[in-house]
């Protein structure tokens, strides 16, 4: 059942050289119980399109559709966004102490979280604050709810963060890069938790990342973004066998060290493909116009926003089946 | 100096920082952020440092390169003492040893074009000819591929890889002949990483340069590096060949490390394995092995017939005890005044020990002990489990073995382990 709808979202940011656009016409839906990854580099618009759901980035623009739970979101006043953000969607960030505050205790920011959400005594949000430090993974949470952020390692402190957002009880949590920041050693351990949460939960998990790896362990669906516009997008399993679009080729090549492409990237103002200049395969006709959506294989749900897979050209082209 | 002689040779090198408190600022302890370690580095040559945050490998850096006084241990570079260099050799060692850091931003003065940025190290090594020095940074601009007609715009306007390859351009100012290159595609975009290790690799083969590599990213040590150093809490615990050194893993910690990459194959996820506990603190670190505390492997005590498995979670158990993670009070209050059956059971379920050791006495010696805990005598609880429950990782300091391909510290390769 699709909980989260995104249709023709674009995100403008004002600047010094006039309005720059981050989101440029991006479509992609969540299902309950569902993990979706938003895939890009930076400047990709990947922070800014899940930013936009809620409207927690200031002085953004946002435009298109955002219907979460049957309900429109971009119509909605500010206090009601507010609740939906506290209640029905939680964010987590890649740095844990974004949401945590230094000047208070776990528990007491765990606490303060699940009494917004209903009228629980301080004392059952407090046994309820124990077991959600529980479920997420903290060994002896009734010892370690009343230390402070600065007293757990980085690791525990992500793990604390996604217990303030799951305090709530919310449908959706909003996870941009939630493992950047943190070594190799602990990612495995709160990739596994997410994953866990999301099954035994029925939570819907939109996660933001750059990394194919967390991709690979977490997603049920993939999005791939460049310069704000949606690439391709399918089945986890499908799109690793074979990423159809240029980019996404480029993406997993890179992983195996080739160094194709440069550093800089215009990205064209105009509606053509944003990646054609740096796209080894690029003709004219990636100029006119937004690509549109193709079929990238037999998979019904595997699309791809490329040339070469209409009509007038022939995928052969683009030369083998990618990794 | 004959080809085989290391251009850096770094040998039991110490950087101990004083830990302060109190009014009078007195030293109450020291951590040891590099507590002895080797390295040798020959020209040419990719030599990897890797390991958690908080190993102590930046630390180690900046002290090989005396831009932080070591404590102890000796850095020789082309032969000399660096440690014994007047101003005018540190000088030149300065120029012919540069450091590229993680953040180029870091690098850059907002305010200034890109090319003067770049020129700097020619006002402190004392270049002023305006001529040469323009010829210079636009040679070095062209070597790591920016256009030197670029040259007077400013750090805003580059990408994040191309600052990099900015800040490059300034490390190689002087044709230096090490570079210590500390995470310096950690922040970059995959792709952006790549293209930034190929020039490294193009400039590394054309001027005959040293990197050491100091990084936490196991995929890009792999691709990149030669050799390798694994570092933990200020000590190195294996080296050897890089393909040789992950793909079978001599040390535990090095096994770990590897185990935790995720494999890129959605049809393979969950296969990644975390490391468990956090990494101790450096201003006391863990007797014996230092990676006792974490290890999956610690060797049981040779009294009883545990597997390695099982006596890992008890050491847990007992480390958090030691540690006075556990408040039986507490627990009881929770479990709504579980009987003590109850509580011994929450106890073993999280750690993970099993409800009853295999072996009889390993049983009796853990029960004893947890009856103690249950009756609120900890001390008692905490020398029952660490007279019983003790191993030689612990006690004793591995000695480094040679492997087939390099060296380990681990006392599982010790020929017959002293228990």
């Amino acid at each position: 059942m699709t909980l989260l709808s995104v249709e023709g979202l674009r995100v403008e940011f004002p600047t010094d050289e006039g309005p720059v656009e981050a989101v440029d016409g991006v479509d992609f839906t969540v299902d309950r119980g569902e993990v979706v990854c938003l895939v890009g580099e930076t400047g990709s618009g990947k922070t800014a399109a899940c930013e936009a759901l809620t409207r927690i980035a200031d002085g953004a623009a946002v435009d298109g559709s955002v219907r979460f739970d049957g309900r429109e979101l971009t119509d909605c006043d500010d206090r009601t966004l507010r609740s939906v953000r506290g209640d029905r969607i939680a964010h987590v960030f890649q740095q844990p102490g974004t949401s945590l505050d230094p000047v208070y205790s776990v528990g007491d920011q765990i606490i303060e979280a699940i009494r917004l959400h209903d009228d629980a005594s301080r004392n059952e949000a407090r046994a309820r604050a124990v077991s959600l430090l529980e479920d997420v993974g903290i060994a002896a949470p009734a010892e370690r709810i009343d230390a402070y952020p600065h007293q757990l390692s980085g690791g525990m402190r992500q793990r604390v963060a996604i217990a303030v957002a799951l305090a709530a009880d919310p449908d959706l949590l909003v996870a941009d890069e939630p493992t950047t920041a943190l070594d190799v050693t602990l990612q495995a351990g709160l990739l596994e938790l997410l994953r866990e949460l999301s099954a035994e939960r029925d939570l819907a998990v939109l996660l933001v990342t750059h990394d194919l790896g967390v991709v690979a362990e977490l997603a049920d669906r993939v999005v791939v973004l460049y310069g704000g516009r949606v690439m391709e997008r399918g089945g986890v399993e499908t799109l690793f066998e074979r990423p159809a679009h240029p980019y996404t080729r480029l993406l997993f090549e890179s992983l195996r060290g080739t160094a194709d492409g440069s550093d800089d990237r215009p990205t064209p103002a105009d509606d053509g493909c944003p990646f054609r200049s740096e796209c080894p395969y690029a003709v004219p006709d990636c100029a006119e116009g937004r690509p549109s959506f193709h079929a990238a294989d037999d998979e019904p749900a595997h699309e791809v926003a490329c040339v070469f897979y209409g009509p007038d050209y022939d995928i052969g082209t683009l030369g083998g089946e990618g990794s | 100096m004959s080809d085989d002689d290391p251009l850096l040779s770094v040998r039991d090198l110490k950087k101990h920082y004083p830990v302060k408190r109190g009014f009078l600022r007195r030293t109450v302890g020291h951590v040891r952020a590099v507590d002895g370690i080797d390295l040798k580095l020959r020209r040419g040559e990719t030599l990897a440092l890797v390991g958690e945050s908080g190993c102590g490998k930046s630390t180690a850096a900046r002290s090989l390169l005396h831009l932080e006084s070591p404590t102890g241990g000796e850095v020789r570079f082309d032969g000399a003492s660096v440690g014994s260099f007047d101003d005018g050799e540190l000088n030149q060692f300065r120029r012919r040893a540069q450091l590229l850091l993680q953040n180029p931003d870091e690098a850059f003065n907002p305010r200034i074009p890109v090319g003067e940025s770049v020129a700097e190290p020619m006002d402190i090594h004392g270049v002023s000819d305006p001529e040469r020095r323009e010829e210079l940074v636009a040679d070095r601009l062209e070597r790591v591929g920016i256009d030197p007609e670029t040259a007077d715009r400013y750090p805003h306007e580059f990408s994040g890889g191309q600052k990099q390859r900015l800040a490059l351009a300034r490390a190689l100012v002087f044709d230096p002949d090490l570079l210590v290159a500390d995470e310096p595609t950690s922040a970059l975009d995959e792709r952006v990483q790549t293209r930034i290790l190929s020039l490294l690799e193009t400039l590394q083969d054309r001027h005959d340069l040293a990197i050491l590599f100091i990084s936490h990213d196991i995929r890009t040590v792999r691709r990149f590096c030669d050799r390798v150093a694994v570092m933990y809490l200020g000590e190195i615990v294996e080296r050897g060949p890089v393909e040789a050194v992950f793909e079978d893993p001599q040390h535990p910690y090095t096994q770990a490390l590897v185990d935790a990459v995720p494999t890129l194959d959605p049809g393979e996820r969950g296969e990644a394995k975390p490391l468990d506990g956090d990494v101790p603190d450096p201003a006391d670190p863990p007797s014996g092995c230092r990676f006792h505390t974490r290890c999956p492997v610690v060797i049981p005590p040779e009294a009883f017939d545990i597997d390695a498995e099982t006596f890992r979670t008890v050491l847990n158990l007992r480390l958090a005890v030691a540690a006075d993670d556990i408040d039986v009070e507490r627990l009881r209050g929770r479990l709504n005044d579980a009987s003590d059956e109850r509580l011994r059971t929450a106890l073993r379920e999280r750690y993970g020990v099993p409800d009853s050791l295999s072996d009889g006495d390993a049983e009796r010696a853990l029960s004893a002990a947890l009856d103690s805990l249950l009756a609120g005598d900890e001390e008692a609880a905490l020398e029952q489990l660490e007279t019983s429950f003790t191993t030689v990782c612990e006690r004793r300091e591995p000695e480094t073995h040679d492997t087939p391909v390099g060296s380990a510290a681990c006392h599982r390769r010790d020929e017959s382990p002293p228990f």
